[in-house]
């Protein structure tokens, strides 16, 4: 029973990968991956920017299985241009994900730990288009002024929404919530050199209040956001 | 200018009394090229996937002894180490690739040589053996591997790319015999590094520098005179 037991946590979690080399040198019917990898929210491009399409197929309790399938690096103005094969089976099940060589401690993501975006709409003779804006780090420090406004239940939540990603992730953002348990003063990393849309939603008695504003820090910097319930 | 005197006097008179090594010799020697590391393995981040195999090494040269502990010389030599198919193509990829065929890696190269070398008689056979550190430094005209993958969506076709780069390595050697004909054994590094640039069949170029780089295990005879 153990060794069953054992077995089967092994398989969940060994992981396969591989190297298609005859995709990465796309003989024919190539599917195109070209885009743009930028940062300060479209305006500087960021060169020598590595992406790598990988094929990804996961299932309960088995291995997942990691398949590399093409490469290419981003020119000095940013564009980049992938060609891979998709075969018959990757058609079938899976997903392709594309990894995007940056330094998550540098560039944000919406990934803690990676950045990558996933593919949708794969087929063979194919052009998928792709910009991935990765924007460097600028800090709120986030101060509620009034928590002794808050009560039992009542919630306040703040939304710091940026763009990073590709289109299609469409971005993402910080969110913090305060409720009667509060949490200390948080410092969020967020989008800088861009606009940063806040969005601040207060509900007091059964009633919903929404603000909104718009920030822009420069990249490195932190600034204090006072929080008003 | 009076040590170069003094030197240049005094190795006849060295020779003279340490008849053990003869002033000149000429080496041929045959072996094996086992590439290591980057020349071995490819990452699939590489823009051309080396993935050598072992090969073919031969090499021939000549040495003059200055001193009993030292000798200057030259090598030109020859290496070849074939493309492994099997880690690039899937063999079971056959739905898929209907032909594939690669040439191989090689280089031709000259070296001149440096040797420090001590040699032991035994005393009944009088079998002499010299245990010698061979430090190399020259050119060599390396061959990039062509590659032909055809698919059932098309072809994969890079040419062959040439280049010659700067060459070097260090070898350990012993020579044992007691006649003017020696036998040798070679264990030695050899490492070059070309910048190739290899032309797809769309006329695409791929520019990549690759480390050619082999442990070499040889054999061969030295002929003294």
């Amino acid at each position: 029973m153990l060794s069953a037991i054992l077995l089967l946590l092994c398989l969940a979690g060994c992981d396969y990968t591989d190297d298609d080399f005859v995709s990465k040198y796309c003989p024919g019917a190539c599917t195109v991956l070209q885009g743009r990898v930028t940062t300060a929210n479209g305006t500087v491009p960021l060169p020598g920017a590595m992406l790598k399409v990988v094929w990804v197929k996961s299932a309960y309790l088995h291995p997942t299985y990691y398949r590399s399938k093409g490469l290419a690096y981003t020119d000095a103005n940013g564009n980049y241009e992938l060609h891979f094969l998709v075969r018959d089976g990757e058609l079938a099940g899976g997903y392709f994900k594309v990894e995007v060589g940056l330094n998550p401690r540098q560039y944000l993501s919406c990934y803690s730990e990676s950045h990558m975006f996933v593919l949708d709409y794969v087929g063979r003779d194919t052009t998928l288009v792709a910009n991935y804006e990765a924007p460097r780090k600028a800090f709120v420090e986030v101060q509620l002024v009034n928590p002794e406004a808050i009560g039992q239940d009542d919630i306040f939540r703040i939304d710091f929404l940026y763009r990073v990603g590709t289109m299609q992730s469409g971005g993402c953002g910080r969110v913090i919530t305060w409720s009667k348990e509060l949490p200390a003063n948080p410092v969020l990393p967020v989008a800088a050199d861009q606009p940063i849309e806040v969005t601040s939603r207060k509900t007091k008695d059964g009633v919903t209040t929404t603000t909104q504003e718009t920030l822009f820090i420069s990249a490195g910097q932190k600034v204090v956001y006072q929080a008003v319930f | 200018m009076l040590l170069v005197v003094l030197l240049t006097g005094l190795t006849p008179v060295a020779f003279a009394q340490q008849d053990t090594l003869s002033r000149h010799r000429i080496i041929l020697k045959i072996g094996r090229a086992f590439p290591h590391g980057e020349f071995k393995r490819t990452d699939f981040k590489d823009a051309y996937p080396s993935l050598a195999q072992d090969g073919l090494l031969f090499g021939a040269g000549y040495i003059r002894s200055l001193h009993p502990f030292l000798a200057v010389g030259a090598t030109a030599g020859w290496r070849r180490n074939a493309f492994n198919l099997d880690d690039f193509i899937w063999p079971n990829d056959t739905l898929l690739v209907r032909e594939k065929r690669a040439t191989a890696w090689h280089s031709v190269f000259t070296l001149a040589d440096v040797y420090l070398q001590k040699s032991y008689t035994e005393q009944k056979t009088h079998n002499e053996v010299t245990v010698y550190l061979r430090g190399s430094v020259g050119t060599a005209r390396n061959t990039s591997a062509a590659l032909h993958i055809r698919t059932i969506y098309g072809d994969i076709n890079f040419a062959e790319s040439h280049k010659v780069a700067l060459t070097y390595g260090g070898t350990l050697g012993v020579q044992t015999g007691y006649t003017r004909f020696r036998f040798i054994l070679e264990l030695g590094y050899l490492t070059t590094r070309p910048s190739f640039a290899v032309k797809d069949a769309r006329g695409k170029t791929l520019r990549f520098r690759q480390v050619m780089g082999t442990w070499d295990l040889s054999a061969g005879m030295t002929y003294s005179f």
